[in-house]
């Protein structure tokens, strides 16, 4: 026998088929398995084996609950096989959760302040007096009509479309979100193309990946995006990555960037200047979806009307951005450039991007690098196609929720003001400046699963408002930790984590559309066992309890006659004289609105809700593809066919926006390169000044959320800051020196760390760091927190110095006192004043900072703040607005999606 | 970058080796074996039904199993051999020390302890089948060598075993001596021709006849057959030091096995 004759006869195998060694669906009501800490003993426990889905960022990847049957405690999370987002497979944060659950350091019951505000003095009351007192207050406000003055702030909202049907009923235009110091720039750059507000990159299927920052795939979607890429990579694309920093996707990639931070637009149009020069276009998905017509004739009248004349068009107005060009203000070698631009036009129709937050979050004007970026998608196009970048609508699956309630006509200019009508979402960052203005108070403030006082700019200036009665009336804070918040509160209401609570929610993981099920594995386990619960607090730890259930309870104690129309809203369908279910809520959701999910179900002689429950999620379609090209009933006209197109105006991609020429800004109406605040000339690089990237993430940590997470600290606990070797030598700085960073508003101290991973004259230090607490054993989470005092001289100068960093306590759990790591961080975010883009709205975090020895007396940790400063700057920035009434007399465009959308009279002035 | 490595050069060499088992042991070559006692690790040990773990690692290739026999166990092992070379060539070190990985476990877990021993058997009890039986068993002890799944650690006391377990499984005699003699893990292999040679008889079925063991002749017979095993298999231990450990076990098995009919 010949080798080759051997061979031929073996099977070919295919790697990656299928993830193994998972138990089976079958035998997750029976699990066994032997005791690891029993050894040498085989000790085996039974478990049941419930999905739900992990809490512990955006992306709602599936976990596997191992519930022991005898003990009813939960064992361990791993991920859930049938998630067909994540596919099994999680990140370090997903494992991490049994922390979470089992924290010693856990607020286990509802507690309600008893000193001052921030005194850290507590009493634990019961739901029920919690519920009616603040039931009571907020019943108030709306029978006085101060409907405004009820406002829910979320942070991680971990569910999908409860609170909109909520607030609805309530008829509270009230909904703040976090989304301003998070992704609100590359929302509004997406959206002024497209309708759709993000990317949907069909990584698996690219041939090439550009990612602009790295930070969706490091921290964010890291799970089921990197997996994807990953399997991109195995099949021979490409990636590369524009970040000043050498991020963790950037050191996996095959070509790295590092440009001046806000220079990224200057290099895409490059990019985009040079497809257009070797006419690597893709003019049939150009002359059907660019509205080429609409920008000649509204706005180039002087020009031929033709297709041809539009390219003509794009070529002249791109004719400066050449690669040196590029290359001279972004600091990357035209080569380089080139090379991205060779493999954008060999990747044709499978040109896969992404950008979310760094460099559109960081800049001024940096909702101008997402719009940028999707012209080259839309130049190849190699939008919505196998390994092209489609928008998030296609994949992400949004279920119909019951008995909705309908839209309000209010319209809560606290959060929506006149000078940014164009903010993607609400203005929270300026919540504080508004109450100090006096343009409004808040009597009933809930923070939920949000920390601003830690996580927004200026934290300081939170303080001064959180701590003054007559601008928040009531705080509750809603929160499965402690955080620097919640220590400011009158109410901390425990809320449960991924295991402990029912959510739906669905994310473009994929080029595919899912629906996830989050639950209480406790409840569900017990459940199945007989067991009966009137509400989920009864099977949590302590009397952690889960929000759906919550505002159901709360609402009816808001309304408990019915008087004002918000009861019945949240009457049982069954017996209006009690509460809707859970069960009830999501089993009609699961019937009537998911499609495909009652087929699967009565396959298996289960009910939707009951599939659900076992399998914690449901995979609606694949291979989403090309959705714009389907014919509708409502759409846009495209060669005598009616299409669904695009969600924007004129139903195709906007290349010129005639919402941004109508509202003001008529030269930032195409994609184009706007100088960033921290523009790199501009700086005193000869001096100390350089500019301090703030707001890269550690991709084991969860902002607030991990500081319970015993597992992620161990991995990730320290916090230095980035000084390339050049600036170091320039500086005087050596590894570990103390630094003094100063802002416009103020100062903090680090320690220098020189690295190679960072560019010359740009200096960076994590987000994820600086956790702090008041009170030695309350207030944060001890794995995480240093210990500070924070004083004022009550004129708006702010220090907080910490008394120690993190050490070993003794606690239920033997790990506390084992604990070996002992920084804390910086709450550098303290020392930033607020930088509201005039466009987004969204905080641009990039700060221009001046670099210095540490004074004598400077120690690790220290922050020092004049919120007077802050004011100043917030103030400078708001001159740079351009304020409604824009055309109509409206506030906004109507089309614009915004949370709780309003009815369209609440649009007029 | 694509690379020939020595590594690839070694996984397709093997390959050879585990196709040339399987190509010969075909089912269909061998009726009259399988008639007799199958050569598969469910037949042949009894007491484990080895389904969920190389199945899982199997799904994984997306392999699909016909009979679990020694040739489709070993077709697994050439395609593995060769999604390693390739994987080599491939620059996907990922890929290609995952099929060694699943390979060693196949081979160290899930055949050889059995298919060793039943090759060894089948070619003693069916003479006209020695010249395929003994190849195929001289080829699986030499990709033991190279894959050393079962190497004698230094003391042997290391702790790799639960206590009361050996590289087969619980040393306790699971079940009734009669029936634990079917099962490799009593010491050896004993085929139906073995008992019907003993017995001077043809029996209907692979079943040790209650009487045997109360009659001293043929209880002394049985205990001889066991008690040759044990240096038997401590020979083929000193031989192939890449699966010693599993000689070396079944050699004590064999002892006590002996020690345990002789005692009856």
């Amino acid at each position: 026998m010949t080798i080759e004759k051997d061979l031929d006869a073996i099977p070919r195998l295919l790697p990656g088929s299928e993830l193994t060694n998972y138990p089976p669906p079958e035998r997750w009501d029976d699990w066994e398995e032997y005791d690891a800490r029993a050894w040498p003993e085989k000790v085996k426990n039974r478990y049941r084996l419930i999905p739900t889905t992990c809490f512990n960022c955006e992306s709602a990847c599936g976990l596997l609950a191992y519930v022991n049957k005898e003990t009813g405690e939960i064992r361990k999370f791993e991920g859930n096989p049938a998630h067909p987002g994540s596919r099994g497979r999680n990140c370090a944060k997903g494992p991490a959760t049994i922390n979470q659950v089992y924290d010693p350091e856990r607020i286990l019951h509802p507690l309600k302040r008893v000193g001052e505000r921030g005194s850290g003095e507590w009493e634990q009351v019961t739901w029920e007096d919690a519920l009616q007192d603040i039931a009571g207050r907020m019943r108030t406000a709306i029978q006085e009509d101060r409907h405004d003055e009820i406002m829910y702030h979320v942070g991680r909202p971990g569910e999908d479309g409860f609170m909109d049907r909520t607030l609805k009923a309530w008829g509270v235009d009230g909904h703040n979100s976090h989304t301003n110091i998070c992704s609100s720039s590359a929302r509004v750059g997406y959206a002024m193309w497209m309708g759709h507000d993000r990317p949907s990159a069909d990584f698996a299927n690219a041939r090439f990946i550009l990612l602009l920052s790295s930070h969706l795939e490091t921290g964010h979607y890291f799970n089921p995006h990197a997996q994807r890429i990953m399997e991109a990579k195995q099949s021979g694309a490409k990636l590369a990555v524009i970040d000043p920093r050498l991020s963790n996707t950037a050191a996996m990639s095959d070509m790295w960037l590092s440009a001046w931070p806000g220079t990224e637009a200057a290099i895409l149009l490059a990019i985009a200047r040079q497809l257009l020069d070797w006419d690597a276009v893709d003019h049939t998905f150009m002359r059907r979806w660019v509205n080429w017509q609409q920008t000649l004739v509204d706005n180039h009248p002087d020009r031929s009307p033709t297709y041809e004349s539009f390219i003509e068009l794009l070529k002249e107005t791109y004719a400066d951005y050449t690669m040196e060009y590029a290359a001279e203000e972004s600091g990357v070698a035209p080569e380089q450039i080139m090379e991205i631009a060779t493999a954008i036009a060999g990747a044709g129709d499978r040109f896969a991007s992404h950008t979310w937050r760094s460099a559109g979050s960081g800049n001024r004007g940096g909702w101008q690098v997402a719009r940028c970026l999707w012209f080259l998608q839309v130049l190849t196009g190699s939008v919505g196609t196998k390994g092209g970048t489609s928008p998030n609508g296609w994949d992400k699956f949004k279920p119909a929720h019951w008995n909705m309630p309908p839209p309000h006509s209010r319209w809560n200019e606290m959060l929506w003001p006149e000078e940014y009508p164009l903010a993607h979402h609400e203005m929270s960052i300026l919540l504080p400046y508004f109450l100090k203005e006096g343009r409004g108070k808040v009597d009933v403030y809930f923070s939920r699963v949000y920390n601003p006082v830690w996580t927004n700019p200026d934290g300081f200036s939170w303080i001064e408002v959180l701590t003054d009665e007559t601008k928040v009336g009531l705080h509750v804070a809603m929160t499965p930790t402690w955080s620097e918040t919640a220590q400011y509160a009158d109410y901390i209401l425990p809320m449960g984590v991924s295991a402990e609570r029912h959510d739906t929610h669905s994310y473009e993981t994929h080029a595919g559309r899912w629906l996830g099920f989050r639950q209480p594995v406790v409840r569900v386990a017990g459940e199945r066992a007989g067991k009966t619960y009137e509400r989920t607090y009864e099977a949590n730890p302590g009397e952690v309890w889960e929000e759906t259930e919550f505002w159901i309870d709360l609402s009816w104690r808001v309304d408990p006659d019915g008087s004002l129309g918000i009861k019945k809203w949240f009457e049982s369908p069954a017996d209006p004289s009690r509460p809707v279910s859970v069960d009830e809520y999501y089993g009609w959701m699961f019937e009537n609105s998911v499609p495909g999910l009652p087929e699967k179900a009565s396959a298996e002689s289960i009910t939707p809700l009951e599939y659900m429950r076992k399998y914690g999620a449901v995979e609606i379609d694949k291979d989403v593809y090309s959705v714009h090209e389907r014919p509708a009933e409502k759409g846009v006209e495209i060669e005598g066919k009616t299409l669904t197109g695009w969600p924007t105006p004129g139903g195709k991609l906007e290349w010129w926006s005639q919402t941004m020429h109508e509202w003001g800004w008529e030269d930032e109406a195409i994609p184009t390169y706007l100088k960033t605040h921290v523009y790199w000339r501009d700086m005193d690089m000869a001096g100390n000044e350089r500019i301090l990237l703030p707001i890269f993430r550690l991709p084991t940590l969860i902002h607030t959320r991990s500081g319970n997470a015993k597992y992620l600290y161990e991995i990730s606990h320290g916090h230095p800051l980035w000084v390339n070797p050049v600036d170091a030598d320039a500086l005087g700085f050596a590894t570990g020196d103390l630094v003094r960073l100063s802002t416009d508003s103020g100062y903090f101290v680090m320690r220098a760390w020189r690295t190679e991973g960072i560019r010359p004259g740009v200096v960076a230090a994590s987000h994820h760091m600086g956790r702090w607490r008041l009170q030695e054993a309350s207030g944060n989470e001890r794995w995480a927190s240093a210990l500070v005092d924070i004083t004022s001289d009550g004129a708006g100068r702010w220090k907080l110095r910490q008394k120690k960093g993190i050490e070993p306590f003794t606690s239920d759990d033997p790990d506390s006192e084992r604990i070996w790591w002992k920084d804390a961080g910086v709450n550098q975010n303290l020392a930033f004043p607020t930088h509201p883009d005039p466009v987004s709205g969204m905080h641009a975090w990039h700060q221009r900072v001046r670099l210095t020895a540490a004074e004598p007396g400077d120690q690790y940790g220290d922050v020092m703040v004049d919120t007077n400063k802050s004011l100043e700057v917030y103030r400078e920035w708001l001159e740079l607005t351009k304020p409604a009434p824009g055309p109509g007399g409206l506030r906004r465009p109507l089309w614009l999606a915004r949370p709780v959308k309003p009815t369209p009279d609440a649009y007029q002035i | 970058m694509p690379t020939r490595s020595e590594a690839a050069i070694a996984a397709s060499a093997e390959a050879v080796l585990w196709v040339e088992i399987t190509q010969e042991w075909e089912p269909a070559r061998h009726r009259e074996l399988w008639d007799d006692l199958p050569p598969t690790e469910s037949a042949v040990v009894r007491y484990f039904q080895p389904d969920a773990d190389l199945e899982r690692r199997a799904r994984y290739w997306g392999y699909e199993f016909v009979e679990r026999d020694l040739a489709d166990l070993c077709r697994l092992g050439a395609a593995l051999a060769r999604a390693e070379a390739e994987a080599w060539e491939r620059d996907e070190p990922h890929i290609a020390t995952r099929a060694y990985a699943d390979r060693r476990f196949l081979l160290g877990d899930r055949l050889l302890h059995w298919a060793v021993p039943w090759l060894e058997a089948a070619g003693r009890c069916h003479p006209p089948e020695r010249g395929a039986a003994e190849p195929a068993r001289l080829t699986l002890l030499e990709l033991g060598d190279r894959l050393r799944p079962a190497p004698v650690l230094t003391r042997g006391t290391e702790g790799l075993f639960a206590p009361g377990e050996d590289s087969y499984g619980p040393i306790e005699t699971p079940g009734p001596l009669p029936d634990y003699l079917l099962s490799v893990w009593s010491g050896r292999v004993v085929m139906k021709a073995t008992l019907e040679s003993l017995g001077a008889t043809r029996l209907v079925e692979r079943a040790i006849p209650e009487a045997w063991l109360a009659n001293r002749d043929t209880r002394d017979l049985m205990r001889v057959m066991y008690e040759v095993a044990e240096p038997r298999w401590l020979g083929i231990a000193a031989e192939h030091p890449g699966s010693a450990q599993l000689w070396r076990d079944l050699a004590a098995r064999a002892g006590r096995t002996a020690v345990a009919i002789g005692s009856l």
